[in-house]
C-alpha cells in the first residue's frame, strides 16, 4: 500500500516537472526559416529545429504574439545561408531603479539578417520556467542596436536575472548572452530621494505639459581634434529647459553634460570642445519642458549616436539630410587647435617675463620662461586655468620661480659698503597666485590684467650679515651671524598679453 | 557709494595677512672681560670675589641704534615686532695657559641695571628693584665639570625688552661660586648666542 502511494507521488512529481519543461520551451521564440532548412543539417541545427517546432506549436496557443513575428515566421527564408549564427554583443546595464522600467540593450549582426533578439528575464532566484520573454526592438538610428524596456511591474524586486538569444533569418542560432542556466544579473535599487525639511510641506502640482519634440540630424563622422557643433530643433508647447548634449568617449561609462544654447527660434546648439574629440564619441540629446516634463531624447543613454572621428576629411557629417541652421556659439572655432604661443608680461613686484605657452587642454595653459626685475634675471613657470573661452575670461594663475641674481642697490641708496655688498647679492624664490581677466581671443591674442598675492623667500648670507653687524656694533664687541631667512607675503599685480601661433 | 567700497574692500582683503619677516637663527655676540692683557685675578681665589673686586663682574654689549631692535614699532600701516631670544651663553677662558674652570661651581648671567663701579663688593643686581632677570645659568652639579669653556643654558629671555632704549646697551652681570683659574691673571670671552626674528604685519 505504501509502495503504491510512493509510486503515485513519484509519477505526479514527474508530470509536474514535464509540465514545467513544456512551459519553458513554449517561451522560445519562432525561427522563421527553420521549416525550409534541408534535412542534412547538423545535429546542432536539428536539435534547434526540434525545439523550434515545439515552440511554434506552443505559440499557436498563445494570443498576443506580435503580428510581425508571425509574418516573419510564416515567410520562408529565400536568401543565401551563411550557416553562422548572428554575432551578439551585450553590455550589462546599470543597476535599475525599483518600480521604473529598466532598459536592456544589445548589438547583433548577421549577414542573413537578425531575428530577435529576445530578452528572457526573471526575478533573481526563481526557476528556469519563470522567465518572461521580451522581444528587443531594433534601433532606427544605429543598425544592429536593439533595446527593450523591462516593464516597471517587473522591477519591484531586488535583482533580475536575464539572458538574451538571437537567431539569424536563416534559422542559425541561437547566439546567447548568458543562458537560462547561467543568467546574467542586474541589481535593482531603491530610487534615491532627496530629503526635504519636514515642515512646512509644500505641494507642487505639476502643470500639464509635455516634453519638447526633438529634431536632430545625428552626426556620424567628425574630424579628430576639431570642435564639433551639435544642433537640434527643440519644439515644445510648454517651453524648453535644460537642453543638453550628453556625450562620452566610446568605452566610457559616464556621460558628460554639455548645455545647449538657444540660437534663435527653436534652434539649439552646443559645441563639443576640440580637446574632447580625441576618440570616437557617443552622444544623445535630451531636453525638458519648463515644468520638468521629460526628458525628451534623441538617441538614448543605452542606444546613443556614435560619431566616428577621423584624422582628416570632410566636416561633421549628419546622418539625416535635415540640417538645422547653424550659428556660431563660440568666439572663433577656427583657431581652437592653437596650443603653443608666447606671453609677455610685467608687474610689481614680480618684474617682467617672457614665457613659452603650451595649452594641453582647452582650460589649462602651462608657461615657462625667463624673468627679469631690473635687479637681475631668473626663471619661472606656472599654470593658468580658464573656465571658458569668451571675449572676457576670468583666469586663475599660479606661478613660481627664482631670481638667480639681483642687485637691490639699483632701487635703494645706502652708503654702508657692507650693506651694499649684502644688497648686491639678492637672490630669491617666489610663488604667486593671481586672479585676472583676459580680453580677446584666448586662442589667438589676449590681453590680461591680474592681481593677487606673492610669497617671496630669500636667504641672506651670514658672512655679509656678520660684516654688516660688526660695522654697526659698539667697540670691543664681536658679532657672528649665520645665514638669515627673509620671507614676505605681499600683494602683486601684473599685465601682459598672450599670442598663440601654432 | 556701495560700488566704490567694493574695490576698497577687495584691496583690504588682499593686503590683510601680508607680512615681511626676517629670521636669523644664530646671532652670536662676543665680548672679552679685559681690554687687552689678562686682567682678572686668579690664583684659585673665590671667583665671585675677584670678579667683583676688579669690577669685571659686569660687561656692556652695545647693539647700536638698530631700528629692528625694538619690541614693537610702527612704520606706516605696518607694525614691526622683534624678538631676540637668548639660546645659550659661553665663557671661554684665554689664554689657554691660564688654567681651567674646573673649580667653578656655578655661573649666572643677569641683566643688570648698571655697570659695576669697581669697588670691591659692588653688585649692581644686589637689592635691585625690579630684580635682575636671569639670562643663563651653569651649574656644575647638573652640567658637569667645565674645562676651559663654560656653557650656560639660556632660559629663553627676550633681550629686546632688556636693551636700554636710550643707550642701546645691554649690561650683563656675572655671578659665580667656586674658585677662579689657577693662573695669576686670566681673561675670558663672554659670548651670548641669540635667535633674531623680526616681522612686519599689515595692518
Amino acid at each position: 500500500m505504501r509502495l503504491r502511494k510512493l509510486f503515485a507521488i513519484v509519477v505526479t512529481g514527474l508530470c509536474f516537472s514535464a509540465g514545467a519543461m513544456a512551459q519553458t520551451d513554449a517561451g522560445v521564440p519562432s525561427e522563421p526559416a527553420a521549416s525550409t532548412k534541408s534535412t542534412a543539417k547538423s545535429p546542432r541545427k536539428k536539435k534547434a529545429k526540434s525545439s523550434k517546432k515545439t515552440a511554434r506549436k506552443s505559440r499557436k496557443k498563445k494570443k498576443g504574439a506580435s503580428s510581425a513575428s508571425k509574418a516573419q515566421a510564416a515567410e520562408p527564408y529565400t536568401g543565401t545561408d551563411d550557416g553562422e549564427p548572428p554575432q551578439l554583443a551585450h553590455q550589462a546595464p546599470a543597476p535599475g531603479i525599483r518600480g521604473k522600467p529598466l532598459n536592456v540593450a544589445a548589438h547583433a549582426t548577421d549577414a542573413n539578417g537578425v531575428f530577435g533578439p529576445v530578452l528572457y528575464v526573471r526575478k533573481k532566484g526563481m526557476s528556469s520556467g519563470d522567465y518572461v520573454q521580451l522581444k528587443m526592438i531594433s534601433s532606427k538610428i544605429v543598425p544592429g542596436d536593439y533595446a527593450v524596456d523591462v516593464p516597471a511591474a517587473l522591477t519591484n524586486v531586488e535583482a533580475l536575472e536575464y539572458y538574451i538569444e538571437a537567431w539569424d533569418m536563416a534559422g542559425n542560432g541561437p547566439s546567447r548572452a548568458g543562458s537560462a542556466e547561467q543568467p546574467l544579473f542586474v541589481s535593482v535599487e531603491e530610487e534615491k530621494r532627496v530629503a526635504f525639511p519636514s515642515a512646512p510641506t509644500n505641494v507642487t502640482i505639476k502643470p500639464r505639459g509635455a516634453p519638447p519634440a526633438i529634431t536632430h540630424a545625428a552626426l556620424t563622422q567628425a574630424i579628430r581634434g576639431k570642435p564639433v557643433e551639435i544642433n537640434a530643433r527643440l519644439v515644445g508647447d510648454t517651453g524648453v529647459q535644460d537642453a543638453a548634449v550628453m556625450f562620452r568617449h566610446v568605452g566610457e561609462k559616464d556621460y558628460k553634460a554639455l548645455p545647449m544654447g538657444n540660437i534663435g527660434a527653436d534652434d539649439y546648439t552646443a559645441t563639443i570642445p576640440a580637446a574632447m574629440t580625441t576618440s570616437d564619441v557617443e552622444y544623445y540629446v535630451e531636453a525638458f519642458d519648463r515644468f520638468g516634463n521629460g526628458p525628451a531624447r534623441s538617441g538614448s543613454p543605452n542606444v546613443p549616436y556614435v560619431m566616428k572621428l577621423t584624422d582628416a576629411g570632410p566636416p561633421p557629417v549628419a546622418s539625416a539630410a535635415a540640417p538645422v541652421s547653424v550659428h556660431k556659439r563660440v568666439l572663433d572655432d577656427e583657431s581652437d587647435t592653437t596650443i603653443i604661443g608666447f606671453g609677455i608680461d610685467a608687474g610689481a613686484p614680480g618684474g617682467a617675463g617672457l614665457t613659452l605657452l603650451v595649452r594641453p587642454l582647452w582650460w589649462l595653459r602651462l608657461n615657462a620662461g625667463a624673468a627679469y626685475n631690473v635687479g637681475g634675471f631668473g626663471f619661472r613657470g606656472g599654470i593658468t586655468l580658464s573656465p571658458g573661452q569668451w571675449a572676457i575670461t576670468p583666469t586663475l594663475n599660479l606661478d613660481a620661480g627664482r631670481y638667480l641674481s639681483g642687485d637691490v642697490n639699483k632701487f635703494v641708496t645706502v652708503t654702508d659698503p657692507n650693506a651694499q655688498a649684502l644688497l648686491s647679492r639678492t637672490t630669491y624664490t617666489f610663488a604667486t597666485a593671481q586672479i585676472g581677466l583676459e580680453f580677446g581671443s584666448q586662442r589667438w591674442f589676449s590681453f590680461y590684467l591680474r592681481g593677487g598675492l606673492t610669497y617671496v623667500m630669500s636667504t641672506l648670507s651670514g658672512t655679509d650679515l656678520t660684516a654688516l653687524a660688526n660695522g654697526n656694533i659698539g667697540a670691543g664687541t664681536t658679532v657672528t651671524m649665520g645665514d638669515a631667512k627673509f620671507s614676505a607675503l605681499a600683494p602683486c599685480a601684473s599685465l601682459g598679453f598672450n599670442i598663440f601661433v601654432y | 557709494m556701495r560700488s566704490s567700497r567694493v574695490p576698497a574692500l577687495l584691496a583690504a582683503l588682499l593686503v590683510a595677512g601680508c607680512f615681511a619677516q626676517l629670521e636669523a637663527e644664530s646671532v652670536s655676540v662676543s665680548r672679552p672681560l679685559c681690554n687687552g692683557a689678562p686682567c682678572v685675578p686668579g690664583n684659585s681665589a673665590s671667583l665671585d670675589t675677584v670678579l667683583q673686586a676688579s669690577g669685571y663682574n659686569t660687561i656692556r654689549v652695545s647693539f647700536g641704534d638698530q631700528p629692528l631692535l625694538k619690541s614693537s614699532t610702527s612704520v606706516g600701516p605696518a607694525t614691526i615686532t622683534t624678538s631676540l631670544v637668548l639660546n645659550q651663553a659661553q665663557m671661554n677662558l684665554k689664554p689657554a695657559s691660564s688654567g681651567n674652570f674646573s673649580q667653578v661651581n656655578s655661573l649666572t648671567l643677569l641683566a643688570a641695571p648698571r655697570m659695576s663701579n669697581g669697588t670691591p663688593g659692588d653688585d649692581p643686581c644686589a637689592g635691585a628693584s625690579p630684580a635682575c632677570p636671569t639670562l643663563a645659568v651653569y651649574t656644575q652639579a647638573t652640567d658637569g665639570i667645565a674645562n676651559q669653556s663654560i656653557v650656560l643654558k639660556g632660559n629663553g629671555s627676550d633681550l629686546v625688552a632688556l636693551i636700554d632704549a636710550t643707550t642701546h646697551d645691554l649690561i650683563i652681570e656675572i655671578r659665580a661660586t667656586g674658585n677662579a683659574p689657577s693662573d695669576t691673571a686670566w681673561d675670558a670671552d663672554v659670548a651670548i648666542d641669540m635667535a633674531l626674528k623680526s616681522r612686519a604685519n599689515i595692518p
